[in-house]
């Protein structure tokens, strides 16, 4: 089911950013954080891109069913990089590690 | 259609009176058991609310001890948790889904019934404990060490963990039929986009309870092991962490809360566009975020646990997921304001009941975001403003919904209309006394009351907000009773309905009224997602036989099959008929569980082995052998049963139960990664002892038996050799492992222990399955490929979750430096 693919993806990197820091914090690697956090980000921000996009034009596309599948695509894509950056903000705020 | 046709469906489908109605299948008679236990169970928790609040209600009040008042919170959250909410939405879900997709009936029905019964004996399990004066009272979330053995030495945290894991079960199966029923028996033509938005809510409900219900399902059995057997999961001294119980509740607890509000935010979307008489506004939006909040939902657990130290950015991830949640929430109550906005409403009782969930739901969302905020949780934590946030969320979210569902859809059930003044009576009593019991409960949070606590001194300031409080809570209780007896009355006096009450759109008001069991006369072919708005002809047609499966001789339970994506026609399935076996399947069960109570492991293993062979003459059960393999079902649709083909409603099924199983399976492996990183006592001594050559040969014969199986196809030398094959992988692996661990001792043997026993369990269920495919084809059932399919899934699963837990149990401790 393409429709839980960029949810996943959000998932996904949820997940990794967690436990990067549930890692690399009692490791003292503090200086991987926000690079790491970053570089998921980016490449999370990089494929609702494209999915969204690709979807975007489906979504004009013969046939009702196909159609709706593609549009509420882009949808939970631009839902899901809004969630994804919501997500990351506050790496860059907080210092990485604090408790 | 003629009443013939109508007389003979009706003695196919309906269930029996008398003693023997206990043997029915039927979803319609299997959904309302469930929605009136649950409602039983609403005005048990309800009784339990009264008298926490009576004993609020003054400073210093002694009508209840603190023993007695913790037992009555935990069984009050407990009940409306377990036993009311989550029963009670499935219970409309399995009563509404196969009317509103076009159906007949659940495609799985005596698996509907197996997890009434369980749901039903877990709940009396429970209770009993009041009845032998050892009720459960570690509150309903069962934090350890509290519900551990040495502080909670009595029986009920044992009635807690066995009777709602009974219950559980329940969840489970009506998860794995309804995501089945909901993908593979849609009336033909109705494509996803054609879907009633209540079956989308009901699909992610389902996933949710698929990937949510195990992580709780794991916990309260090894906390359970722990106390029966003292095997230290949680116990910090041994290796083990209270944490983990934390983490493992709120993974399974953050999704409950959606698995309670999103069936109920279906109900609104299903019945609001009745009342604005148009379709809702912004179906692809409101489906988004419905998926979103699925997903979302599993990212906001440690939202439960932002006081117990975890480091300050981790917690800032949940906060922000627990923010982001609101925007699907958003959309969904902007959808409907806007549904409403564009018709003409009718302010009947359902819609007043919406109008008040809108109102207190929002709300209840609002203090939401607030206590998401870490600084302002760590302030509000544990205090009376939290209990206030949650029932506006829970009561708000999910109890009024309940209240317009049950008042728009009691005419399916009662062929009667409701009385428009008995419902605005409970609904005014319901609405005030809600907001008078919740409402000041918010500032006697912020004044600092704790939650929990039995009694409060004088001079605090919180006395007049309590005894509002408690005032406001016999309104609301007040409100239930005037809807019983309204309900009560219109059973007895309402006028007669016609069959589409509220002239709706959606294909539940095209039946006779009273609903017949079968539902449809004939199976509708649909072309819009509102189909008796679009051909209002459609209910006559359907009841004059003139779609599918409409034929005039029925001679057994025949439903349509369709594909996911498009709903076309595949299949005729035929659904088995009334049988005792899921009720005596189920008190087989709760005799498993019943042995654990009362610590008699012998009477435990034989109600396992007892059910396990109830299972196997389930499975047994069912069409005949020969027979056709085709039939005209009607429109120029010639189809194959089900049981003819490869990919059978049991194979989808099989891979949902697969989902739960693997998911139980890495909340395991994940126990074990948790304690080896927060855990000093990690890894314990010798714990590299078991080597790597005995395991790896177990592993290699184990694998071999999943190459045998996938080549021999089925022949029957090929299947006796894998099982030999899989039996020595079981000596190999247990000679390797079991002198190496002392599970008692640690919590690494502990958890070693448990992966191992999951794999030596799942092989056993293997080989099982593999025989019963055997003697399946010794006894002539030539044509049942989809059976033979599950089986071997079942294998190359078992062998798979080995090979992880080989990696887990064996490799990774040589990986990690000393």
């Amino acid at each position: 089911m393409s429709l839980a693919l960029p949810p996943a993806v959000w998932m996904a990197h949820f997940l990794a950013v967690y436990v990067l820091v549930s890692l690399a914090c009692p490791a003292g690697l503090e200086g991987l954080v926000r690079p790491g956090v970053a570089i998921a980000t980016l490449a999370a921000l990089a494929f609702f891109a494209a999915f969204g996009f690709a979807a975007w034009r489906g979504a004009g596309a013969p046939g009702e069913t196909r159609a709706f599948i593609a549009y509420t695509n882009a949808l939970v894509c631009a839902l899901s990089a809004v969630g994804t950056l919501w997500v990351a903000a506050p790496a860059f705020m907080l210092a990485p590690c604090a408790s | 259609m003629s009443e013939a046709l109508h007389r003979r469906l009706e003695e196919i489908w309906c269930t029996p009176k008398g003693l023997r109605a206990l043997t029915g299948v039927n979803h319609t008679t299997v959904g309302l058991r469930f929605i009136v236990t649950g409602f039983v169970f609403f005005l048990v928790g309800g009784v339990l609310a009264m008298l926490i609040r009576s004993q609020l209600a003054f400073p210093g009040n002694d009508l209840l001890g603190h023993r007695a008042y913790n037992a009555a919170f935990t069984l009050h959250g407990t009940a409306m948790m377990f036993f009311f909410a989550v029963p009670i939405m499935e219970g409309f879900a399995v009563y509404l889904i196969p009317k509103l997709i076009g159906a007949r009936d659940l495609v799985f029905p005596r698996l509907s019934a197996f997890g009434y019964w369980c749901y039903l004996f877990g709940g009396l399990l429970l209770f009993s404990s009041v009845l032998v004066g050892d009720p459960p009272d570690s509150g309903w979330f069962m934090y350890t060490p509290l519900s551990s053995k040495p502080w909670s030495p009595g029986l009920g945290s044992d009635f807690w963990l066995l009777g709602v894991t009974f219950a559980e079960i329940s969840a489970v199966a009506a998860a794995i039929e309804l995501t089945v029923s909901i993908l593979k028996t849609r009336a033909p033509g109705m494509t996803l986009a054609r879907m009633p938005l209540f079956a989308w809510y009901i699909l992610v409900t389902s996933l949710l309870i698929v990937f949510g219900f195990p992580p709780l399902i794991l916990a309260s059995i090894l906390l359970e092991v722990e106390r029966a057997f003292g095997l230290p999961f949680f116990a910090p001294h041994a290796g083990g962490d209270p944490l983990l119980w934390q983490h493992l509740f709120w993974l399974f607890g953050h999704p409950e809360v959606y698995i309670i509000f999103l069936p109920a935010a279906g109900l609104v979307s299903t019945l609001l566009p009745a009342f604005a008489q148009r379709p809702i506004a912004g179906y692809a939006w409101v489906v988004l975020a419905v998926i979103a909040t699925g997903f979302l939902s599993y990212a906001l657990w440690v939202h439960h646990m932002f006081a117990t130290g975890i480091p300050l950015l981790s917690l800032s991830f949940f906060s922000a997921a627990s923010m982001a949640v609101a925007i699907p929430s958003g959309i969904q109550v902007f959808a409907w304001i806007a549904t409403l906005w564009a018709g003409r409403p009718l302010m009947k009782v359902p819609l007043l009941f919406v109008l008040g969930f809108l109102f207190i739901f929002v709300l209840g969302g609002l203090t939401g975001v607030m206590v998401a905020l870490v600084p302002f949780d760590w302030q509000a934590h544990d205090s009376h403003f939290v209990v206030a946030h949650l029932h506006y969320v829970l009561f708000g979210g999910m109890v009024f919904p309940l209240f317009a569902g049950l008042y728009y859809w009691m005419p399916l059930v009662t062929g009667r209309q409701p009385s428009e003044t008995g419902g605005r009576v409970a609904f005014w009593l319901i609405f005030i006394g809600f907001n008078l019991t919740f409402l000041p409960m918010h500032w006697t949070g912020l004044l600092g009351m704790p939650r929990r606590v039995y009694t409060y001194p004088e001079g605090l300031g919180w006395e007049l907000l309590n005894l509002v409080s408690t005032v406001g809570g016999f309104l609301t209780a007040a409100g239930v009773a005037a809807f019983l007896i309204d309900i009560a009355l219109q059973r007895r006096y309402g006028p007669r309905s016609a069959g589409n009450a509220w002239n709706a759109g959606t294909l539940e008001w095209s039946m006779r009224s009273p609903v017949p069991s079968y539902n449809f006369a004939s199976q509708p072919a649909v072309d819009d997602r509102d189909p008796l708005w679009r051909e209002p002809e459609l209910a006559a047609k359907a009841q004059a036989g003139a779609f599918y499966l409409g034929h005039p001789e029925p001679q057994r339970r025949e439903m349509m099959v369709t594909s996911a994506l498009h709903a076309e026609p595949q299949q005729v399935a035929i659904l088995p008929g009334n049988t005792w076996t899921p009720l005596v399947a189920a008190l087989l069960t709760g005799l498993f569980f019943l042995g654990f109570l009362v610590k008699a492991y012998w009477l435990a293993a034989l109600g396992a082995a007892l059910a396990v062979a109830a299972l196997a003459a389930w499975a047994w059960q069912g069409s005949s052998r020969g027979g056709p393999l085709e039939i005209d079902a009607g429109l120029g649709a010639r189809l194959p049963f089900h049981y003819a083909t490869a990919a059978p409603p049991g194979y989808w099924g099989g891979l949902v139960t697969l989902i739960a199983d693997a998911t139980l399976y890495a909340s395991l492996l994940f126990a074990y990664f948790f304690l080896w990183t927060v855990s000093p006592a990690w890894p314990p001594q010798g714990y590299r002892d078991a080597g790597l050559a005995l395991p790896a040969l177990g592993l290699a014969v184990l694998v071999a038996s999943s190459v045998v199986v996938r080549l021999g196809r089925g022949s029957t030398p090929a299947t006796l050799f894998a099982m030999a094959l899989a039996a020595a992988f079981v000596a190999l692996e247990g000679a390797a492992l079991l002198p190496a661990l002392e599970a008692r001792s640690h919590a690494y043997d502990a958890l070693v222990f448990s992966i191992w026993g999951y794999a030596v369990l799942h092989v056993a269920v293997a080989i099982l399955m593999a025989g019963f495919v055997i003697a399946r084809r010794r006894s002539g059932y030539h044509e049942r490929v989809g059976e033979a399919r599950v089986a071997e899934l079942f294998w190359h699963y078992a062998v798979a979750a080995w090979a992880a837990g080989f990696l887990v149990v064996h490799v990774f401790p040589f990986l990690v430096p000393r």
